[in-house]
């Protein structure tokens, strides 16, 4: 019981960082166009 | 024929509507508690009026109309309409109590705003307004967020049977769960992890960058509840911008992306099918539809020279693309530089963010990027089927959670409603430009509103004219609901005039 | 000839005192938000009440000013802040400040914030704390709705018309 429960726990933690990975994926992607955009290559 | 509702039909309506308000006065007891504790006395008075006043109007509906009988689909879809309708007159009192709005009308514009999770504001002097006002404008935005009814289910409801009408009713066409009170729980769920998680990150970043202590918690409270909520209340009059910090914009901005994700694609995840984040037709044109308008905001900018560097159009730029399109409203520049700074290209970008809006089943606005992928999907195969000999027969498909064939039904009711949004958009758009503001801020605030955004470009203030503020009010209430309970409410009313 | 030469000299004199006038004069947020270019990189004079808190980080500070038509963000070494004793909010009113400094349209330091980097801040007239007295009609209305409010909730308890 206790070590099901864990596993469930654990697969929300996973969860929970996927989501968060997935929004800092997001701005490091806006961050790469506004590098482009702005020039910042030049 | 049109059949007249009987007076157990009402009932059955009175009695939910009721549960609704004394729920909503049970909830004013947590604003009543902030202002004891931090002894204003003044602002703990109106929660006491207003609390009353809920709970007195809840007990006598729920004592009027008493009945055994469960709500069909019918009764739902009005329940929901007049318990939003009515929360927004309940809500308000508080807040006109207080004084920092210009009229009942203003502070009933703020409480539809925050139950709809819009943004839009019309306080006078929010810089000098109490803790316990701010929390419960705050609250408005969670509550309203999650949705009113996700609320009473969850505590005033007796049965599941009961509570489907009043949950398909509030915009969810989807449960997550089977049992619509398990759905409503796991929404719960999910609500408050994430507030625990972003209050803690938020409290801390505004702790040391040098907000006193007990403030920097209820800030980070406060902006945590309304970026989850896609809402867009802040406790300054400056927004976001008060905090001058680039990690609490980072917060928010991933605080607001997850408020707008599905809330079937957060079970999912949480049950460990990590992989549906790749493939799901939401996330997927929720990515590229991102990464286009904010290439189109951004160039905008660039070319008419505003916001130079990186940062600067990271911060400004992708802030406001951000905000527009999960629907939520912060802002980290001013109302009037949307005029002044902003070309109408970047201004386009941001319409079109703010008209597409975020998840279905999120607490996001808008006409949801689901449909506009269902949309560009069918279009596709559309084309593609074109170029095929005539008997051949295609499949299309969607991935969303699993895999939906695209049927013609399912286009229809897709296709119907964004037709709704855009004549909401151009309604609020019309009533601009009749009183006199020019068109393209007339747009912008129109689509702000109905899609529950909240960005501002000036329009709204307290001296705009009453009849604007109406017409807000009513797109604000439609587009949160997608309009099918708002016509069942109107149906309702003309049935009871003209039916037999 | 010579009344030319120095009506043209009263004149300059003049208008120098003009534009010397122009620079004291306190400019006002909305003004500086709604014409940016015309005062991006200029010294000018903000005036206003700070609400909120002094944001102190590392040797700089942030401080929000309101005047009536706006707020302003405001970045100064924090040996200039330490003199500001009210900050504007529920309980206070905040202290009225007069800052001089130079005013950034999109400042690149700052993450293209419009803000004012000041170099001198002056109080022009101190807060104080904000007194808000209990209304006798509210208390009134007070007690009897929650004596309604306690009735109502006693005959639903007794009849049990509710779960």
């Amino acid at each position: 019981m206790i070590g099901k429960n864990f596993v469930k726990i654990w697969l929300v933690f996973l969860g929970i960082s996927t989501e968060i990975m997935m929004t800092v994926f997001i701005m490091l992607c806006a961050l790469g166009i506004s590098w482009l955009i702005s020039g910042g290559w030049r | 024929m049109i059949l007249r509702p009987q007076l157990q039909d009402i009932k059955i309506i009175g009695q939910y509507s009721g549960r609704v308000i004394l729920g909503l006065g049970l909830l004013m007891l947590i604003p009543l508690l902030v202002a004891v504790c931090l002894g204003e006395h003044a602002a703990a008075l109106d929660f006491v009026i207003a609390a009353s006043f809920c709970l007195s109007a809840g007990y006598v509906l729920i004592l009027i109309c008493f009945t055994h009988k469960e709500p069909t689909w019918k009764h739902g879809m009005v329940i929901v309409s007049l318990s939003w309708l009515l929360a927004m007159f309940f809500g308000a009192v508080p807040l006109y109590l207080s004084r920092h709005w210009g009229g009942y009308l203003d502070a009933c514009f703020d409480a539809m705003s925050g139950f709809a999770t819009t943004g839009l504001t019309l306080v006078q002097d929010l810089d000098h307004l109490s803790f316990a006002h701010n929390m419960w404008r705050h609250l408005t935005m969670y509550i309203g967020g999650q949705g009113i009814m996700i609320v009473a289910i969850t505590f005033l409801v007796r049965g599941a049977g009961s509570a489907l009408p009043v949950y398909v009713g509030e915009a969810r066409d989807e449960k997550v769960l089977p049992n619509v009170v398990q759905t409503a729980r796991f929404i719960w769920l999910v609500s408050l992890v994430y507030l625990l998680v972003g209050t803690l990150a938020l409290s801390v970043t505004a702790f040391s960058s040098g907000v006193p202590a007990v403030k920097s918690f209820f800030h980070g409270l406060w902006v945590a509840m309304a970026a989850w909520d896609t809402g867009g209340f802040a406790p300054q009059s400056q927004n976001i911008l008060y905090y001058h910090n680039f990690t609490f914009e980072l917060i928010t901005i991933s605080l607001m992306l997850l408020g707008s994700l599905n809330f079937r694609l957060h079970y999912a995840l949480w049950a460990g099918k990590r992989k549906e984040i790749f493939r799901n037709i939401e996330t997927v044109s929720f990515f590229i539809s991102i990464m286009l308008l904010f290439g189109l905001t951004a160039f905008g900018l660039a070319s008419a020279g505003s916001y130079p560097g990186v940062s600067s159009l990271f911060r400004k730029g992708f802030y406001q693309v951000i905000s527009a399109h999960t629907g939520t409203g912060y802002m980290t520049i001013h109302p009037l530089q949307f005029v002044g700074e902003w070309r109408a290209l970047s201004l386009m970008g941001v319409i079109l963010c703010m008209a597409m809006g975020a998840g279905a089943c999120s607490t996001a606005g808008g006409i949801k990027i689901l449909r506009i992928g269902v949309i560009f999907r069918a279009l596709l195969e559309d084309i593609k089927r074109t170029m095929l000999p005539r008997s051949a027969v295609v499949m299309d498909k969607i991935h969303h959670i699993k895999d939906i064939v695209l049927g013609e039904k399912l286009l229809r009711q897709v296709a119907l409603i964004t037709l709704a949004y855009i004549f909401l958009y151009l309604l609020g758009t019309l009533a601009g430009i009749a009183l006199g503001y020019p068109l393209k801020l007339a747009l912008f605030e129109s689509v702000s509103a109905g899609a529950n955004v909240g960005l501002s470009c000036g329009i709204t203030r307290p001296s705009m004219p009453a009849a604007l503020k109406i017409t807000y009010i009513f797109q604000m209430w439609a587009g949160r609901l997608e309009f099918v309970s708002v016509f069942a409410l109107l149906g309702t009313i003309i049935a009871l005039v003209r039916g037999k | 000839m010579r009344i030319f030469i120095i009506l043209i000299l009263l004149f300059s004199v003049y208008f120098q005192l003009s534009i010397y006038d122009v620079q004291a004069a306190a400019v006002t947020a909305e003004e500086l938000v709604k014409s940016p270019q015309q005062y991006d990189g200029k010294e000018i004079v903000y005036k206003g009440e700070v609400i909120g808190d002094v944001m102190v980080r590392k040797d700089f500070a942030w401080i929000n000013v309101s005047d009536e038509s706006g707020v302003m963000g405001i970045i100064c070494p924090k040996e200039l802040v330490e003199k500001i004793k009210y900050k504007g909010s529920y309980a206070f009113k905040g202290d009225i400040i007069s800052v001089k400094g130079t005013f950034r349209r999109w400042c690149p330091e700052h993450g293209g914030d419009t803000d004012i980097h000041a170099e001198k801040i002056s109080i022009v007239q101190e807060g104080e704390a904000v007194e808000h007295p209990l209304d006798a009609e509210k208390i009134k209305m007070s007690i009897i709705l929650s004596a309604i409010a306690f009735a109502l909730a006693i005959i639903h308890l007794i009849t049990g018309r509710f779960r």
